[in-house]
């Protein structure tokens, strides 16, 4: 008797101390939530992988972000408070991405999150921005074609990259037949689709065009087609791994930048460094932005982020785009007065200009994206560029070019998608900017 | 009869019984436990994130069973268990993805998934229109990868292919699908996956979930506590012994195989619907590894091993990747499974088990002996392999 008397309460203890904890826990969580409204400073998101397959550029995107955050704080912080950055590892896999957003959201709080590079962890994270009415600001440049109520995107789209870039290849280096190679996801088949578009209006000729695995590193093949081919030229939208491979062997293979240059929208100082200087050397990239940049604004830029991170660190553009979108987002807050979601979208961040390290920037008052220099640069034997040609301007984002989607924008201030994207999302899931003409 | 009688024969009868009734009851608790969590107010209902973790982790237990199914009772290391995962995630998703943007217009305005559309499909390819019927999408997901399973097993189990040299076939496996996918992106999204499809967020659909998970567990404690169990684990402890013993050792392996594929392709299924993304890295090596991990961590040859395994581990990664640890929190969990492996190499649930028994019955000794006990009493509930009727063909 006594034994089964001893079983039942060890039993009954058990079953009330395991749903003492279930009961518990949302109110400890619900204090939490509560703490976090009443706090006297402004949370900002990061959300860059730490860890994983893409930690290594995407740290440096986190640090480029945290020094923006360190020094507006050093200044006197936004509205009177200090901006306080809520730092969360997604540790490069997607579905981390989605439930951290979430988490940064719901639990945290956050006037805006900054974060994401992949145009994969930028698509698993935005349903989540749209359901929660948050904030994103992507610093990556990506394929473009898209355009969200809830994101603004700080990166370059293929027309701040190309529509100088192709013309230039053909008219000043004189070279018309392109051999396009590229890894074999969106980015590099968008890219080309409009490289080609522009080689019909200036004059090329696209020789060949070949798709490697992500993370491919074996060219020899490839490299046989190209010299194969009669190309004057190789365009490359190869990412990652791959492009370190690439230049080496074609290096190996006897091609020097004279002979045949490779021309890309890609490869920043980061790879140059990775795969030794010596075999990029001469070969050209085209980007909004080079550590070599000579503005007053880059120079201090790269001197605080080495003092804060180390002398051999280098910077490129995403990072830059990282650094100057912290910014940006920092300013619109102070101009709306509050960190009010719709009141950044519609009021804060459009038309917001920051002298950024690359130039004097803009967020267009239209479609989210940002307004850019554009820049080509020559690989040089230290791993920086030369920068051979500057454009005149800034140039405005197109995420539908004109001629490849003449039917197509992205417009905002249309008070057709106004209505639309003001809705609430239980009665309309459509956050899109974009608008048939 | 040689058997030394017992001291107190219903006080061990009881003790059986009740070890055996443990885990169920824990399990249950457990599950009620989570479902208070996940429907109570102060979590924002199934918008919380919260409660999509814990869906999320009763997905991951589950594969983390079905992997401990294989490795834990019967010593099949499988590095490929996450393809049956991965293929079961993919035929629900692209069924309700390719459902969803009948009705939700993609970012190019088409009504075919947007992944199709850039690489220049202008309509739903012939071979996928079977998936716009959800039953058969759900059909597909869980037979397409158990027959897969079956034909992997007949392959590699007939030829007497295990220990090592099956880890490395699985691994080709999941490396050969992970491929598949990234080069086949017009139907599978490729390198980006497939997300924003309308994933199910009732509270029902958890409660499905937590029923699922008791459903596989209570088929796992029947599989390994029958006689099949125990011809599992004599296959693990020594199969030479166990073919001698007349049992036919590849057919008891390629059924567990193809078992532990449909729970696998049972939790991918659910994880696609309720999570909302599915990606190559679904299927990919890491991804079984990591399950090996959490059924260590938890305790391998145990039943409620996998679950505590992965909602620790999984837990443990969610809450220190965040705020003040996130430049470090791989060396808390590194130095987690170093600890797992240098001092409980049983695991979670199997030392505290191990503990239990000691605690309960003394010594080392006296647990060797009741073990031996308990395995000569279940001996007789079965007829040994030599005992056979008259009159049948000894093969």
């Amino acid at each position: 008797m006594a034994i089964i008397r001893r079983k039942f309460l060890k039993r009954s203890a058990a079953t009330l101390g395991a749903l003492a904890i279930g009961g518990a826990a949302p109110y400890v969580f619900s204090r939490n939530i509560a703490k976090a409204q009443e706090s006297d400073t402004i949370k900002v998101g990061i959300l860059h992988s730490l860890s994983g397959t893409i930690a290594i550029i995407e740290t440096s995107l986190h640090n480029a972000e945290l020094l923006a955050i360190e020094e507006i704080n050093a200044k006197g912080g936004v509205l009177g408070k200090k901006i306080q950055p809520v730092v969360e590892d997604p540790q490069s896999l997607v579905q981390v991405f989605a439930e951290k957003a979430k988490k940064l959201l719901l639990e945290d709080r956050v006037a805006a999150v900054l974060g994401c590079y992949t145009s994969a962890s930028r698509q698993s994270v935005l349903p989540v921005f749209e359901e929660y009415n948050g904030l994103l600001l992507y610093p990556t440049l990506y394929e473009a074609q898209e355009c969200s109520k809830n994101c603004f995107y700080t990166g370059a789209v293929p027309n701040q990259q190309l529509d100088d870039f192709v013309p230039w290849i053909i008219e000043t280096l004189g070279r018309k037949k392109f051999y396009m190679i590229g890894s074999n996801y969106i980015y590099p088949k968008e890219t080309n689709r409009e490289v080609k578009a522009l080689l019909k209006k200036f004059g090329g000729e696209d020789v060949g065009e070949e798709y490697a695995p992500l993370g491919h590193t074996e060219f020899s093949t490839v490299i046989n087609n190209i010299a194969g081919s009669g190309a004057e030229v190789v365009f490359s939208d190869l990412v990652g791994d791959s492009i370190v491979a690439f230049y080496k062997q074609f290096k190996q293979f006897g091609f020097t930048a004279e002979d045949l240059p490779i021309c890309t929208p890609i490869t920043t100082e980061q790879e140059t460094a990775a795969m030794g200087p010596e075999n990029a050397v001469g070969h050209y990239t085209s980007f909004n932005y080079f550590q070599t940049v000579d503005t007053p604004e880059n120079q201090s830029f790269v001197e605080r982020y080495k003092a804060k991170y180390g002398k051999n660190q280098v910077t490129n553009a995403v990072m830059e785009a990282a650094y100057f979108q912290t910014y940006l987002l920092a300013q619109a807050i102070e101009k709306v007065g509050s960190t009010d979601t719709d009141a950044l979208i519609f009021e804060g961040l459009p038309g917001q200009e920051f002298k950024a390290p690359q130039g004097p920037v803009k967020i267009d008052e239209k479609n989210h994206h940002t307004h850019l220099w554009a820049r080509i640069g020559k690989a040089r034997e230290d791993g920086q560029f030369d920068i051979v040609w500057t454009s005149k301007d800034r140039i405005r984002p197109d995420p539908w070019v004109d001629y490849l989607y003449p039917n197509k924008d992205c417009d905002f201030t249309d008070p057709k998608v106004m209505e639309r994207v003001k809705k609430p999302w239980r009665e309309e899931k459509n956050r899109s900017g974009t608008i048939d003409l | 009869m040689a058997m030394k009688p017992s001291a107190r024969p219903e006080a061990r009868g009881r003790r059986i019984r009740r070890t055996r009734m443990f885990p169920l009851w824990a399990l249950l608790l457990g599950a009620l436990v989570m479902a208070l969590i996940g429907t109570s107010p102060y979590y924002g209902g199934t918008d919380s994130y919260v409660v999509q973790l814990i869906g999320k982790f009763l997905c991951f237990a589950i594969f983390a069973l079905s992997i401990d199914l294989i490795w834990g009772f019967t010593g099949i290391l499988s590095l490929g268990q996450a393809v049956y995962f991965g293929i079961g995630a993919y035929f629900v998703a692209l069924s309700m993805k390719i459902n969803y943007t009948l009705t939700h217009p993609t970012r190019y305005g088409g009504k075919i998934p947007d992944f199709m559309e850039w690489n220049g499909l202008t309509e739903l390819p012939g071979f996928m229109e079977p998936l716009m019927s959800t039953p058969i999408a759900i059909i597909g997901a869980l037979v397409v990868p158990t027959l897969l399973a079956l034909f992997f097993g007949v392959i590699t189990f007939k030829r007497h292919i295990y220990g090592v040299y099956c880890a490395v076939i699985t691994l080709a496996e999941s490396l050969i699908l992970q491929d598949f996918i990234i080069e086949y992106q017009a139907y599978t999204g490729g390198f980006n996956g497939i997300t924003d499809y309308g994933n199910i967020r009732e509270p029902a659909f958890l409660w499905f979930i937590i029923a699922v998970t008791v459903a596989f567990f209570i088929i796992a404690r029947f599989l390994t506590h029958s006689r099949i169990g125990t011809v599992l684990k004599s296959v693990r402890d020594n199969d030479v012994r166990a073919q001698f013993m007349g049992y036919n050792v590849a057919n008891y392996r390629i059924f567990v195989f193809c078992v532990s594929a449909f729970m696998s392709a049972a939790a991918g299924a659910m994880y696609a619907a309720w999570v909302g993304i599915v990606s190559f890295l679904d299927t990919g090596p890491l991804f079984s590894v990591e399950a090996v991990v959490w059924t260590a961590v938890g305790g391998r040859a145990t039943l409620i091993g996998p679950f505590v395994g992965a909602f620790l581990v999984r837990g443990l990664e969610f809450m220190l990747s965040g705020s003040w640890f996130a430049d470090y929190w791989q060396f808390f969990i590194g130095a987690l499974f170093i600890a797992v492996v240098l001092w409980i190499p049983d695991g979670i649930v199997g030392s505290i088990g191990n503990w239990l028994r000691k605690r309960r019955t003394g010594s080392v000794r006296q647990i060797r002996e009741d073990a031996d006990q308990r395995a000569h009493d279940q001996q007789r509930d079965w007829e040994p392999a030599g005992a056979r009727k008259p009159g049948e063909e000894v093969v």
